[in-house]
């Protein structure tokens, strides 16, 4: 494996005055770079926070109080959507967390031999961790409307159905009413009423054909 | 006993001979260098971080990123200046250092 060398030499003309200007200002963003992340952090979490607390808390967004009414697939996708925005939601805050108050450990001391240096190395890594916080957070939000979506735009839970043969054939639907030995169902062709006396078999299933 | 000596916005030819010569270059972090010695001018030890980016905006999310190429990657030129602690009289709030300034050539090699 190849060990880099790095050589200084003097520079191939003299520093002018805009060079001095430049490297005045580098040195100013330099100083006050971590303070800044730390705050640029602070503001993105109370924000995004409020805005969770808001789209949750207040009820901005609802959809059904039951995803059982759901048909089951639907339910599984809404309750998979659910499960992803936690997860999201989470790391999100603890990313938020990270670039706003640091690490919850401590630093080695042999990484602290340039303050100035080890400053710069946390900023960009709370940068980093701002930028991943802020995306985590908005997918939280963007899942949980797909959810809500979901609850709102899916398809409802099918109703039990009945088959029922007799000699003249086989009606299957839903049960719509049963009296005086008449049975009512749903069916795709409209309401058909079958007289149970000459019923042969009388099933549930899960769909009609 | 004469204090520091005061600010002042100065080069010349000799400093950055001085600084090649005395300062020594870590890398703690791949893309930091810092370049630790003696200033030129006013002789306090002094430590300057080489980046290739730093973090800017408190509006937007964004890095402020050097158009030449990572200072630690690639050889370039670095302007320098001293930023030493040291309390140099009729320095400017907000400044740091004596004012000596000066550039240094940085080569990276591999073994």
């Amino acid at each position: 494996m190849s060990k880099r060398v790095v050589r200084l030499s003097a520079g191939p003309a003299m520093a002018t005055e805009s060079d001095l200007r430049a490297v005045q200002h580098r040195d100013r963003l330099l100083r006050d770079e971590l303070p800044r992340v730390r705050a640029t952090a602070a503001a993105w979490r109370n924000g995004l926070g409020a805005l969770l607390v808001g789209l949750i808390g207040f009820g901005l967004i609802k959809g059904r109080s039951d995803v059982g009414q759901l048909a089951p697939s639907w339910a599984v996708i809404v309750g998979a959507l659910l499960l992803a925005a936690l997860l999201v939601g989470a790391a999100g805050a603890a990313l938020l967390l990270r670039a706003a108050h640091g690490r919850p450990f401590v630093t080695s001391a042999r990484e602290m031999l340039s303050p100035r240096a080890a400053d710069h190395v946390e900023a960009v890594t709370s940068a980093q961790a701002l930028l991943w916080g802020m995306i985590a957070t908005l997918g939280c939000v963007f899942l949980l409307v797909a959810a809500v979506g979901a609850t709102w735009y899916g398809p409802e839970k099918s109703e039990p159905v009945v088959r029922v043969a007799t000699g003249t054939g086989t009606v299957c639907g839903s049960v719509v009413r049963l009296a005086h030995g008449t049975l009512v169902l749903k069916t795709k062709a409209g309401e058909v009423a079958v007289d149970l006396s000459t019923a042969l078999t009388l099933e549930a299933v899960d769909s009609c054909p | 006993m004469t204090g520091p000596e005061p600010y002042l916005e100065i080069t010349e030819d000799s400093y950055a001979s001085f600084a090649a010569e005395h300062f020594k270059v870590e890398e703690p972090k791949s893309g930091t260098l810092v370049l630790r010695g003696p200033c030129p001018r006013c002789g306090a030890v002094m430590e300057t971080p080489v980046v290739d980016s730093i973090f800017r905006s408190t509006r937007s999310i964004r890095f402020w990123r050097r158009q030449s190429p990572p200072a630690a990657a690639q050889s370039h030129v670095e302007p320098m200046m001293c930023d030493c602690a040291e309390d140099h009289p009729d320095r400017p709030d907000g400044l740091s250092g004596c004012g000596a300034y000066w550039t240094l050539t940085i080569s990276v090699a591999d073994q």
